[in-house]
């Protein structure tokens, strides 16, 4: 999707990050606005203000904690990730995005006070505890490339320190900025995996799965640790055999002990997300699975489905890879025993178990 | 306003002109009784055109005096130089403020305001004064109904279907519509239970590929509808079961299977295992009802071989 506006918050239009990303986007029109309030009015004002929010880049000061704890909840088993929070939205247009229906508006937000972000980086560097971060969990994390060559200084910050892994998570091929970096093996780059159906009638705008896998095996010869993520899978009819022919597919484009870890999530979203899909995607038939409301409150698939999903793919990795670290996502203890055979608590907790991976993949010192 | 006070021929009006219509109401016998014991009151007032004249209000008033036999009838003929505004002002206030207009009358009046070209910067004035709806979000809800199809309009204004119902009905296809509009005036229910089964029928159908209609006649459903033993009640009861259990077979079947095994249990009325919601917690909970200490301490006697049960298993496993 292409920009059709640049909105440009006044405390920032001297900041010459700003400045780079506009003679980068020469043909897109600028404005100048005093507030956030401004943008959110103007996109918010749209019939269709989701598209709309995806054409508007608006670049900003982020007044907030630049890494924030990722928001699980209670009920079900988290993995304690931290979030790198640069920016909001993305520009590719999946249906089953939560992103359309978490921000309000959703806008594609980008944070240009780096040097802040770097401060609040080397904090967390200093720590005794080791450190999971991503940038991919309000954005993709690679579609900011075009414009910003964000990553790579994430990355190579990362490769000076042994307490903090970065993880970047994303549905895009744009990895020709990371060749050649400095990385030590301190960024591990993930793909959201799906099925090539699901892909196909769900994700528009995204790359397609063999190119997801080939670019895996690009970053794997180029030194980097990689990972990836089922999340969200769809039951539909066939659907197991097709997650399987993704689980085979992988381990044919890179090689199970580069793996940090593969985690499985089923489709769950906020009720207020439905409307938005059924308007937005009126050929999609991902709303009307079998759901029933989770203890968070998000819809989710009753459960023996899920699990009956959960272990044909889970047992099909451990068969093809039996050292690599299959997690889930979001779910209980009935989940985690039905369909890999034992409770994370067994192992410390799930923090304890990724923190592990993450140790012995990227040398993190434990 | 100007107008001028005259006598047509019955034959000049359009009768069949019913731009400024707003009363739904067709009952003309009372009127009819009226006119022909005391003579017309209140003259309609109409409106010039090539080939005769316009109804402008007075519609019951005109077909009354045509029913009667009559052939001449007294009115007044607004004034050329009256604009629309003027005119579709007169045509409603004349039903407003006799009577409480019911929502299709509402929804006509709005239409007939906007069609004179009144925006919305200048509805609410007009409402206001014209005793309409006036807030935005009323106008949005009652303004397209008027617009729906007869049917829907008639299953509408008899109280078979609610508002929302109208509504949505009138998003889908008219064969859609009309079947499922016949389907509500077949069978009584509470406005709530229109909306379950419409949402099961759409969302079946949808994942399915097919259509409303095919799954409302599809074999179960057909059957329960054609079955002479059920009464109405349980034929809604009963489609309401086959929907829940086609667009929801596995939490459907869970769902009896718990039921199957709390059978078993052979439990007291006084007390109830409740699965955690949707199954998807761990938790069950066990209510009890009693009245007294030794009431309670028999339910504990009953908890005790409850335990004991292999059905309990089932279910918890």
């Amino acid at each position: 999707m292409s920009l059709d506006k640049i909105y440009i918050n006044n405390e920032v239009a001297a900041n010459p990050l700003v400045e780079q990303i506009c003679l980068r986007l020469p043909d897109v029109p600028k404005q100048y606005v005093e507030s956030s309030k401004n943008v959110f009015d103007i996109v918010s004002s749209s019939d269709n203000f989701v598209s709309e929010g995806k054409k508007s880049l608006y670049l900003l000061d982020n007044n907030g904690a630049f890494i924030k704890q990722c928001p699980g909840t209670k009920s079900y088993t988290c993995c304690d990730y931290q979030i790198l929070h640069i920016g909001t939205f993305c520009t590719m247009d999946c249906s089953y995005c939560i992103l359309q229906a978490y921000f309000h508006p959703p806008v594609l937000q980008f944070f240009v006070n780096h040097d802040r972000l770097f401060r609040e980086l080397e904090k967390k560097f200093k720590s005794d505890t080791i450190n999971r971060i991503g940038t991919g969990e309000y954005t993709d994390s690679l579609i900011w490339e075009q414009w910003t060559g964000l990553s790579p200084m994430l990355i190579e910050k990362f490769a000076v320190q042994n307490s903090s892994m970065l993880e970047i998570k994303t549905k895009t091929i744009s990895i020709n900025g990371l060749e050649g970096l400095n990385h030590n093996r301190k960024t591990v780059i993930s793909w959201s995996l799906n099925t090539e159906a699901i892909i196909h009638s769900e994700e528009r705008g995204t790359s397609s799965l063999s190119a997801r896998l080939k670019s895996a095996s690009k970053c794997e010869k180029w030194g980097y640790p990689v990972s990836f993520h089922f999340d969200p899978m769809f039951i539909y009819p066939g659907c197991e055999d097709e997650y399987g022919d993704v689980v085979q597919q992988i381990f044919k484009h890179v090689s199970a002990e580069n793996i940090v870890w593969i985690s499985l999530g089923s489709f769950r979203f906020m009720p207020d997300l439905k409307p938005i899909i059924q308007q937005r995607f009126d050929r999609s038939k991902i709303v009307y699975g079998e759901f029933v409301s989770g203890l968070d409150n998000k819809m989710r698939y009753f459960k023996p489905l899920r699990i009956k999903l959960y272990q044909k793919i889970a047992s099909l990795i451990k068969e093809i890879a039996p050292d690599v670290m299959v997690y889930f996502c979001m779910e209980d203890d009935e989940v985690w025993k039905k369909s890999l055979g034992f409770l994370p608590a067994e192992f410390g907790g799930l923090p304890r178990m990724l923190d592990k991976s993450a140790a012995t993949h990227c040398g993190l010192r434990i | 306003m100007t107008f001028n006070a005259t006598s047509v021929n019955l034959s000049e009006i359009d009768t069949a002109d019913v731009f400024y219509r707003i009363s739904t109401g067709n009952d003309i016998d009372t009127l009819a009784r009226s006119i022909k014991a005391i003579g017309l009151i209140n003259m309609p007032f109409l409106e010039r055109t090539e080939s005769g004249y316009r109804i402008i209000c007075g519609f019951k008033r005109v077909m009354a005096s045509k029913m009667i036999g009559c052939k001449k009838i007294a009115v007044n003929v607004i004034g050329s130089n009256e604009n629309i505004i003027e005119r579709t002002k007169l045509a409603i206030s004349d039903n407003s403020f006799q009577r409480a207009l019911n929502l299709l009358e509402q929804s006509r009046a709005i239409n007939l305001l906007s069609n004179a070209g009144v925006d919305d910067e200048n509805y609410p004035v007009l409402a206001e004064l014209l005793n309409l709806p006036v807030t935005f979000s009323d106008v949005k809800r009652i303004k397209p109904l008027c617009q729906l199809s007869k049917h829907i309009r008639q299953s509408f204004i008899s109280e078979h279907i609610s508002h929302y119902m109208a509504l949505e009905l009138g998003k889908l296809s008219p064969d859609t519509s009309r079947a499922l509009s016949s389907f509500f005036n077949t069978y009584k229910m509470s406005f709530s239970k229109q909306k379950e089964i419409l949402g099961l029928l759409n969302e079946i159908a949808r994942r399915d590929d097919t259509t409303i209609i095919q799954v409302l006649n599809c074999d179960e459903i057909t059957g329960i509808m054609d079955n002479s033993e059920l009464d109405g009640n349980l034929k809604v009861s009963r489609i309401r079961q086959c929907l829940k259990k086609l667009r929801f077979p596995s939490i459907t079947d869970a769902e009896n299977a718990f039921l199957f095994n709390v059978k078993e249990l052979q439990l007291p009325n006084s007390i109830k295992l409740i699965p955690p919601h949707g199954f998807e917690g761990a938790n069950y909970s066990l209510s009890l009802n009693f009245k007294s200490i030794k009431e309670l301490a028999g339910q504990s006697d009953e908890i005790i071989k409850l335990l004991n049960k292999p059905c309990l298993k089932n279910i918890l496993d």
